[in-house]
């Protein structure tokens, strides 16, 4: 049970801590000062829920928060291929359609664990929610915003949402095991969570002007794997400069 | 000078445009003046000012740039256009030609221990 | 020249699959009958697809590899049976193993299910997606493997 708990556990954290990673890659990039801030706010806050969720397992005598995080191979972590995406050409678009994505799952996701029968989950998912919600209103007014500005910008957030849909969908993937996590009233069934999301994400795309028509067969386009430990070819690259600190001084205390 | 962030490199500035200097309507965005209330009751105290397209995105901003560092109960914002100022010219009218400062409420600063001073003076103790 | 079934199915083993140029026809299973009378050979073969447009072809290729040895030959077309993956023999599998095809985990009636059991014939990752339920040729599907990033083709035969 303990080894479904971690693995459960994981996937949340890690999701966290690998968004909190690239989206912090855009200090002192973002569009306009104000902005910046904000946006390396929510990933500070990002990189903080990631070290709650691991400060569980330490709590049960598994490893510490920084040992999850710069102590693990690549195939270790339980990522969703949608975090590990790089920057690519630094388009705000790209990043705040990856902001809004996430962060809807993370609504649901919360909204879910705050009912877990697992006590310390619940407890965390209702704290992690009252922060959450400035994620998810900066996400939401934004995309509100620039769906319906003007056609570049427009364009600019479809060609972002086309190319993010199908890695989105990997959020959901069904964790090893699940039917027993399910069982134990931890969580409720991947695709039950993803069918909460569509609900919640696809009116405001919409309203926003842009086009949600995915191809039929998007179980099979989607880009799972992460939950599994198979990754994107970006994470190796990600995950030596996120521990490269940590790595050259392995003793040090922080 | 290429840069040393590994970020900036990843982004391959050198491929970037040089900016446009002719900024379109929608990328002037305007300033906001930022009223924060500490606590419920209080008075919302001007903070500060920002950048944004609009109202919705000047609060959401807002919430990031002041209070990041302290908490409040609510914030307002402003666009700076609608408040109407004195001018610099104006200033002098605020100098009083003679001395009033008997009107400044400094006079006031030992109630406390004048009221216990004079108290006996008062017949009943009704007050 | 006195020939056997075994031998023509020996001989025929030259011919390769004219979609899957690493397999013979004959580990195909595509070789359902062969009857000798005389010198006369009578092959009998059943398309992996109905709709095979390389049925002429490989008509005259198998008469061609037979006539050389001194016979003649007809080929017959059977499209009253239908085609089985089950027909293969494991040089087939191997083959296309070789070829870098991903193959199905279990063969399945429901294509759907072997889509979904593809893995990467490179680097083994299951994180990968369908870019196209149809390749080159209707038995095979075209996937991204997400963790090496390359392209491939997963056979999906008829079962």
């Amino acid at each position: 049970m303990l080894e479904q708990l971690e693995t459960l556990i994981l996937s949340l954290a890690d999701d966290e801590l690998i968004m909190g990673h690239r989206q912090a890659e855009w200090i002192g990039l973002g569009p306009i000062l104000e902005e910046d801030i904000a946006f390396a706010s929510i990933a500070q806050d990002e990189t903080g829920h990631a070290q709650a969720y691991y400060q569980i397992l330490t709590d049960l005598g598994l490893r510490t928060p920084d040992e999850y995080a710069f102590r693990r191979s690549a195939k270790e972590f339980r990522c969703a291929h949608l975090v590990e995406l790089p920057n690519f050409d630094y388009d705000y678009s790209l990043a705040l359609m990856r902001h809004f994505l996430y962060d809807g799952a993370e609504q649901v996701r919360l909204q879910a664990l705050s009912h877990s029968a697992y006590e310390p989950l619940a407890g965390l998912a209702q704290r992690l929610l009252r922060e959450e919600k400035y994620h998810w209103l900066h996400a939401t007014t934004w995309i509100k915003r620039l769906g319906r500005s003007t056609e570049e910008a427009h364009l600019r957030l479809q060609s972002a949402l086309n190319q993010l849909y199908p890695y989105a969908w990997g959020l959901f993937e069904e964790l090893p095991e699940e039917a027993a996590m399910v069982e134990a009233g931890w969580i409720p069934p991947s695709a039950q969570l993803r069918e909460q999301w569509l609900a919640l994400v696809l009116p405001i795309l919409e309203a926003a002007g842009l086009q949600t028509q995915m191809p039929s067969t998007q179980a099979l386009t989607a880009v799972m794997g992460g939950r599994r430990g198979w990754h994107s070819p970006y994470f190796e690259a990600l995950l030596a400069e996120l521990t490269e600190v940590s790595a050259s001084e392995p003793e040090a205390e922080w | 000078m290429a840069s040393l962030d590994p970020r900036i490199q990843r982004a391959e500035p050198e491929l970037w445009q040089t900016p446009n200097t002719t900024l379109g309507p929608l990328e002037h965005w305007t300033t906001y003046e930022v009223f924060l209330q500490k606590t419920r009751g209080s008075h919302a105290q001007h903070v500060g000012s920002l950048h944004a397209p609009d109202p919705e995105i000047a609060l959401i901003l807002a919430k990031e740039q002041y209070t990041r560092r302290s908490s409040c109960v609510s914030l307002w914002v402003v666009p700076t256009v609608c408040i109407l100022k004195t001018t610099t010219e104006e200033e002098g009218m605020f100098q009083p030609a003679v001395d009033k400062t008997y009107r400044e409420p400094q006079g006031y600063l030992n109630t406390r221990e004048r009221l216990e001073k004079y108290r006996h003076r008062i017949p009943s103790s009704s007050c | 020249m006195v020939a056997t079934p075994e031998a023509v199915r020996e001989w025929l083993r030259s011919v390769p699959d004219p979609e899957i140029p690493f397999v013979s026809i004959v580990d195909m299973g595509m070789i359902q009958g062969v009857e000798i009378t005389g010198s006369q050979v009578k092959v009998t073969i059943v398309p992996t697809f109905a709709g095979c447009p390389a049925i002429r072809l490989l008509q005259e290729q198998i008469r061609q590899v037979i006539e050389e040895k001194g016979l003649t030959a007809t080929v017959e077309v059977d499209y009253a049976q239908p085609w089985k993956a089950e027909y293969m023999t494991k040089a087939a599998w191997e083959g296309l193993r070789r070829a870098g095809f991903a193959l199905p985990q279990k063969l399945s009636e429901d294509p759907w299910e072997m889509l979904h059991s593809a893995r990467c014939p490179r680097c083994d990752s299951d994180s990968v997606s369908l870019l196209s339920p149809f390749g080159p040729t209707a038995c095979r599907a075209i996937f991204k493997c997400h963790t090496c990033g390359e392209a491939f083709e997963l056979f999906k035969p008829p079962v």
